[in-house]
C-alpha cells in the first residue's frame, strides 16, 4: 500500500496526464481543418 | 492456491443498484461493459437475421425498402459502437489493472461516467430507429452506417436522433481512451516497464492513441452534418459551394483506423491464448509491438481507399493503394509471428485455442480479398458489391469478434470462479464457425457475379447463393443464444476454477483467485511475480 502522500502525488500526476489527452482531443476536434476553412468561408459569404 | 489470496480486510462492496449505478470499480464496470454488448449484440444480430431473412429470395417479402434500409444503417452501428466496442472495453477494465498489478484504472469515476453515457447513447441509436413509426417522424435512416451527404441531409428527424448518439458514443470512447492510457503509463507496478507490459495491455494503449486521434474528426464530421441539417450551413451541399465529398474523407480518416480499433484488441487476447495453449513463450513480442505501431501509424493515413470511384487523381490513388497493401506487411508479421509460436509446442484445444486458430485462418482470408479490394482496377468492378461485404465480415467477425470469443471463455472462469461447460462451448464454436461460413463465403461468388450490396431485391440469377447465405445466417445468428445459456450457467455455477485456471497461463492476474477480490493489488505485485509473463525475457 502506498503513503497518502505517495497516493496524492499519483493522482495529480493521473489526473495531468488526463487533462493533456483530453485537450489533444478537442484540438483534434478543431482542428478538423476543413471544418473552420469552411466556417470562414461561411462568414466571408455573409459579410459580403 | 494463490499468491494474493482475497485481502478480505479490504474487501467491502456496496450492495444493491448503488453498487452497480455508482460504481468506480474496474471489475464490476467491466462486467456492465460485457452484459451491455452482449445485449446489443442481440439487437444487432436480430436486425441482421431480418436482412438475410428479406434477402432469402428475390422480390419482397418481409420489409418495406426503407426499412430494410434502415436495419441496414442500423445493424451496422449496434455492432460497431455497441457490441465490439464496449466488449473490448470490457475486457480492457476487467484485465489491464489485474495484469500491470494496479488497484483499479486510474480514473474510476470517469469511468463510470463513460460506461454509462453508453445507455444514453443506445436510447438515441434506438429512437432513431423507431421515430419514423410515429406521426410526423419523419423518413427512415437510408444511408447505411457511412452517413454519406447529400442523403444524410435529406432524411428525417431521426437522422438527428443518430448524431447525438454519435456524439455520445465518441464522448464514452475519448473519456474511456483516456482513461486506460493514464492506467497503462502511471499506474503498472514498480519493475514493469513498457516492454515487459502484457501484449493485451500494449494493443489497448496503441488502441487507445487511435480512438483519441479518430473519434473527434468523426465528431467533427457529424457536426458539420447537422449544421448543414439545421442551420443553413453548406459545408457538405454542393449547391451552396460546399463539397460532399469532404464528408467522405472526414468519415473514412476515422473510418479506416477504426477497423484497427476494433481489430487490435483482439489480436491483444490471441498473443495470450496462443502461448497458454501452445505452452510457449510469445514468438517475437517486440516485433509484435513494432507491427501494431506500424499497423496504427499506415493505418492513418489510406484512409482513401475507400473512396477509389470518387475520382481522385492518379498520384493519390496510387498512393493510397500502396500504402493500403504495405499495411499486409505487419498485419503478416503479427500472423507469423502466432504461428511461429505454435510451433512445435505442445498444444491443445479447449475453446480459446479454437477460436485462436479459426482467427487465424478466417482473418487471413479477410485479409487477401482485402489486398484484392485495395488495387484501384480491381476496386472499381467490386466497388459496392456483396463482395465487400464478404470481405469486410471475414475481416471483422474472425478478426474482432471471435478474439472477444476467445477472451471471454479464455477469461471468463477467471471473473466468475466457475469453469464454463467446455462440450458446450466446443458445440457453440463449431455452430458459430460453419454457419459464419456459410452465411459469408458464398457472398463472394454474388460479389463478383455482380450483386450489389444495400438492395433490399436482386435478380433472379443470384437467388441460390443468397438462400444458402440466409441459412447460414439463421444459424450462425441462433447459435449466440447458446453462448448466452453457457454464459448464465457459468456465472450461476460449475466446477470451481482454480487461481490458475490454464496449466500454461503466465501473467500477474494468474496470481489472484478466481473470482478475484473486489478489491486486488491493493499491494503491488512483488518482484518475482512480474517475471512470470509469456514473453521470453
Amino acid at each position: 500500500m502506498k503513503n497518502p502522500d505517495q497516493q496524492q502525488n499519483l493522482k495529480k500526476k493521473n489526473l495531468r496526464l488526463a487533462v493533456v489527452l483530453g485537450s489533444f482531443a478537442v484540438l483534434v476536434l478543431l482542428t478538423s481543418v476543413p471544418f473552420w476553412k469552411a466556417v470562414l468561408i461561411e462568414i466571408a459569404k455573409q459579410n459580403g | 492456491m494463490s499468491t494474493y489470496a482475497a485481502e478480505h480486510h479490504d474487501d467491502h462492496k456496496p450492495t444493491g443498484w448503488r453498487r452497480w449505478v455508482y460504481s468506480t470499480n474496474h471489475k464490476d464496470i467491466g462486467t456492465m461493459y460485457l452484459l451491455f454488448a452482449l445485449t446489443m449484440m442481440f439487437f444487432g444480430g436480430a436486425s441482421a437475421m431480418l436482412i438475410r431473412a428479406e434477402l432469402f429470395q428475390p422480390g419482397i417479402q418481409l420489409l418495406h425498402p426503407d426499412l430494410y434500409n434502415n436495419l441496414v444503417t442500423n445493424h451496422a452501428l449496434i455492432m460497431i459502437f455497441g457490441a465490439v466496442m464496449p466488449a473490448a472495453a470490457g475486457l480492457a477494465n476487467w484485465m489491464i489493472p489485474l495484469m500491470i498489478g494496479a488497484p483499479d484504472m486510474a480514473l474510476p469515476r470517469m469511468n463510470n461516467l463513460s460506461f454509462w453515457i453508453l445507455p444514453a447513447a443506445a436510447v438515441m441509436l434506438g429512437l432513431s430507429f423507431v421515430v419514423p413509426f410515429f406521426p410526423g417522424g419523419g423518413s427512415q435512416i437510408n444511408t447505411g452506417w457511412t452517413l454519406y451527404p447529400p442523403l444524410s441531409i435529406q432524411v428525417g428527424m431521426s437522422m438527428d436522433f443518430l448524431i447525438f448518439a454519435i456524439h455520445l458514443l465518441g464522448i464514452s470512447s475519448v473519456l474511456a481512451s483516456i482513461n486506460i492510457i493514464v492506467t497503462l503509463l502511471n499506474m503498472r507496478a514498480p519493475g514493469m516497464t513498457l516492454m515487459k507490459m502484457p501484449m493485451f495491455c500494449w494493443t489497448w494503449l496503441v488502441t487507445a492513441f487511435l480512438l483519441i486521434l479518430v473519434v473527434p474528426v468523426l465528431a467533427g464530421g457529424v457536426t458539420m452534418l447537422l449544421f448543414d441539417r439545421h442551420f443553413g450551413t453548406s459545408f457538405f451541399d454542393a449547391a451552396g459551394g460546399g463539397d460532399p465529398v469532404l464528408f467522405q474523407h472526414l468519415f473514412w480518416f476515422f473510418g479506416h483506423p477504426e477497423v484497427y480499433v476494433l481489430l487490435l484488441p483482439s489480436i491483444g487476447v490471441l498473443a495470450h491464448v496462443i502461448p497458454t495453449f501452445s505452452r510457449k513463450p510469445l514468438f517475437g513480442y517486440r516485433s509484435m509491438v513494432g507491427a501494431m505501431l506500424a499497423v496504427a501509424t499506415i493505418g492513418m493515413v489510406v484512409w482513401a481507399h475507400h473512396q477509389y470511384t470518387i475520382g481522385m487523381s492518379l498520384g493519390a490513388v496510387t498512393y493510397f493503394m500502396v500504402g493500403t497493401i504495405i499495411i499486409s506487411i505487419p498485419v503478416g508479421l503479427m500472423i507469423f509471428n502466432f504461428i511461429a509460436t505454435m510451433w512445435r509446442g505442445a498444444m491443445t484445444f479447449e475453446t480459446p485455442m479454437l477460436f485462436a486458430v479459426a482467427i487465424i485462418l478466417m482473418f487471413t482470408f479477410g485479409g487477401l480479398s482485402g489486398v484484392m479490394l485495395a488495387v484501384v482496377p480491381a476496386d472499381m468492378q467490386y466497388h459496392d458489391s456483396m463482395f465487400v461485404v464478404a470481405h469486410f465480415h471475414y475481416v471483422l467477425m474472425p478478426g474482432a469478434v471471435f478474439g472477444l470469443f476467445a477472451g471471454v471463455f479464455y477469461w471468463l472462469p477467471k471473473w466468475t470462479g466457475h469453469m464454463y461447460d467446455e462440450k458446450l462451448a466446443k458445440i457453440f464454436f463449431w455452430t458459430n464457425v460453419i454457419g459464419f461460413n456459410i452465411t459469408f463465403f458464398p457472398q463472394h461468388f454474388l460479389g463478383l457475379a455482380g450483386m450489389p450490396r444495400r438492395i433490399v431485391d436482386y435478380n433472379v440469377m443470384f437467388t441460390e447463393f443468397n438462400m444458402v447465405s440466409s441459412i447460414g445466417a439463421m444459424i450462425f445468428g441462433l447459435s449466440h443464444l447458446l453462448l448466452l445459456y453457457i454464459v448464465i450457467k457459468t456465472i450461476r455455477g460449475g466446477k470451481k476454477a482454480e487461481a490458475k485456471v490454464w496449466e500454461g497461463a503466465h501473467g500477474l492476474e494468474w496470481h489472484l483467485d478466481s473470482p478475484p477480490a473486489f478489491h486486488t493489488w491493493t499491494t503491488p505485485p512483488a518482484a518475482i511475480e512480474l517475471t512470470d509473463t509469456y514473453e521470453k525475457p
